[in-house]
């Protein structure tokens, strides 16, 4: 069954930036798909439209069969709004947005809440998500008093309560320290195995073949330049340095200076793409 | 990728000339201040936690009685029974292991700034008008200014005893609201207005204004300490200061403009997870014998200063 389906989109940002350019893409139930691009390239925009909170300026995005328009996420689509926002989850790119509750507690059970779940399927949820995330000790803390770590955990917890068929992760290894990337990527592992269907947006290259089988790359002027299985587009080095995803580097390995091609996911990890 | 020859140059380090210290300028001072006032009167929640008598009682129950007493305290005419309440509060704020002393200073540190300069003028005979005890200027003739007419300036036993009276009843209101405040958590506090029908959205909006002034501070706090590190001159002089100012002035724009951003992000976050407009929440508060007594309690005091003022 196929639960996206975007067709000939542009999105232009108040109207005149441009961040995503005649974009048309599928995404099939189960699928792991990574959305590749350097900063700026309109994955974030992707993955907002994707999640039926903001529109494109022209072209369609369909959902589950359905075209998504404000109408129809807005009270006049009957029951489909709860429907869409039952089966999609979006983990933002900014924690701090998105942790708006008083406490941990509230945060992972706001999203049941607000669907309408029993009280006991939510309190139940919620144990076992704060159980599996080991976050049981956060239940009663701000979300502003932790870490940064801890907030992305939290995130996950309030998405994951909601049981979505089809998660959405924005940028979710950035700013995390290479162990809690670790646990993120293992805890992607085992979501997949669950046959949930997740899209990542990244530009964190060693955790894509782990997490995804499919892999969308992004220009710089915000076009689909490559779609389809990851591990060749990983090996395609002319396209990712095109799209500015690697780069050239010069590198020493104790006595021997040699050049290769690079690729950083953040200041101190970074894997050679040779 | 080429360096620019001068970027591989060191300045030059006249370290005889560095100065060592300095005082802070007001734009830190402010901002540090304002950061540690939020951390300790709000965000600390030392003595929420502490297990005490009012901890433990249901934040619901909590509210309503403070409230209670504190129109209770209003309509009470006898100064003396006005400080017997108080003094109940003091003995409440005992047992919930909240230390006195720090009771009474928050209380009375704002007592004469705000109460004080309301009750002063009422002392005078030229306001409250009665038998003098203490004359301070004496006239030969009437003084007539707009309504107020008299001979002498003085205070008079009915004026220091209708100040006398304002004063405790502001305090002791004061002192049960600080004592509410302090023995429970800000998220019980705003949990339980809706038991008193405070509409949910009103209930929302102020407890998510509450976390995010916290990140506003923080957010203002590290865009000044990024300006600091690039900041090489101290800024004492009045040219320094006045720049500062302008400084502050711009970035009141910048950080309105972030949050603005970050209330549109929050909104699609709160969207995603289901919101339309309506919070849906669920209680977990219960209601057990302490509070039950409590109430019981409360009524009772509540009963037997009324019928103290106005019966006896």
């Amino acid at each position: 069954m196929t639960i996206f389906e975007i067709k000939n989109v542009n999105y232009l940002y108040l109207n005149k930036i441009p961040a995503l350019n005649d974009i048309n893409l599928s995404i099939e139930e189960g699928e792991q798909v990574a959305i590749l691009g350097a900063n700026g390239s309109g994955k974030s925009t992707l993955l907002k439209l994707l999640d039926g909170l903001i529109f494109p300026s022209s072209g369609v995005v369909k959902a589950f069969g359905k075209i998504l328009t404000e109408n129809i996420l807005d009270g006049e689509g009957g029951d489909f709004p709860q429907f869409f926002r039952k089966k999609v989850g979006l983990i933002f790119q900014n924690s701090e947005a998105q942790l708006f509750c008083p406490t941990v507690l509230d945060e992972i059970k706001f999203g049941p809440l607000q669907l309408d779940i029993k009280e006991k399927e939510i309190n139940k949820r919620v144990h076992d998500v704060m159980e599996m995330l080991n976050i049981e000790n956060l239940k009663d803390r701000a979300p502003y008093t932790l870490s940064g770590g801890e907030k992305k955990k939290v995130a996950i917890a309030s998405v994951l309560t909601i049981n979505p068929d089809v998660i959405l992760l924005d940028e979710p290894t950035n700013g995390l320290d290479p162990r809690t990337q670790r646990w993120l990527v293992e805890l992607l592992i085992e979501l997949r195995k669950t046959g949930k269907t997740i899209i990542i947006a990244t530009h964190d290259l060693g955790i894509v073949e782990e997490v995804s089988e499919r892999a969308v790359v992004f220009s710089e002027d915000h076009r689909i330049v490559a779609n389809g299985e990851a591990k060749a587009i990983l090996n395609n080095t002319e396209l990712l340095m095109q799209v500015n995803l690697i780069h050239e580097h010069h590198h020493r390995h104790e006595e021997i200076v040699h050049k290769h091609r690079h690729e950083h996911s953040s200041e101190h990890d970074h894997g050679h793409v040779l | 990728m080429k360096i620019p020859d001068w970027l591989s140059e060191s300045a030059p380090c006249p370290c005889c000339s560095i100065g060592v210290g300095g005082k802070k300028n007001f734009v830190e001072k402010t901002l540090v201040e304002i950061a540690g006032m939020m951390e300790r009167s709000i965000f600390s929640e030392k003595y929420a936690n502490a297990k005490g008598f009012l901890q433990s009682i249901d934040p619901r129950v909590k509210l309503v009685t403070i409230l209670l007493l504190i129109v209770t305290t209003s309509f009470i005419s006898k100064t003396e029974i006005i400080l017997g309440i108080y003094a109940l509060t003091l003995f409440f704020a005992y047992l919930s292991k909240v230390e006195l002393f720090f009771f009474i200073k928050r209380v009375w540190l704002f007592i004469p700034i705000f109460s004080g300069i309301v009750a002063f003028p009422a002392m005078f005979n030229v306001v409250t008008p009665g038998e003098s005890l203490v004359t301070l200027l004496r006239f030969n003739s009437t003084i007539h200014i707009w309504v107020f007419q008299f001979t002498e300036i003085s205070i008079t036993k009915e004026g220091a005893l209708g100040a006398l009276l304002f004063i405790s009843r502001v305090a002791t209101s004061v002192s049960l609201i600080v004592l509410l405040t302090l023995t429970t958590r800000w998220v019980d506090v705003m949990k339980s207005l809706r038991t008193l029908g405070v509409p949910q959205i009103f209930v929302l909006v102020l407890s998510m204004t509450y976390q995010y002034i916290f990140l506003l501070v923080r957010i203002v706090q590290e865009m000044h300490l990024a300006k600091k590190s690039r900041t090489i001159k101290t800024n004492t002089t009045r040219q320094g200061i006045k720049k500062e100012q302008n400084w502050v002035a711009s970035r009141i724009g910048t950080v309105l403009m972030k949050s603005y951003k970050m209330s549109d992000e929050i909104h699609s976050a709160m969207v995603s997870r289901g919101f339309h407009g309506e919070i849906k929440s669920h209680g977990t508060f219960k209601i057990r014998n302490i509070d039950r007594i409590w109430t019981g309690f409360s009524l009772a005091f509540i009963t037997g200063v009324i019928w103290l003022n106005y019966l006896v």
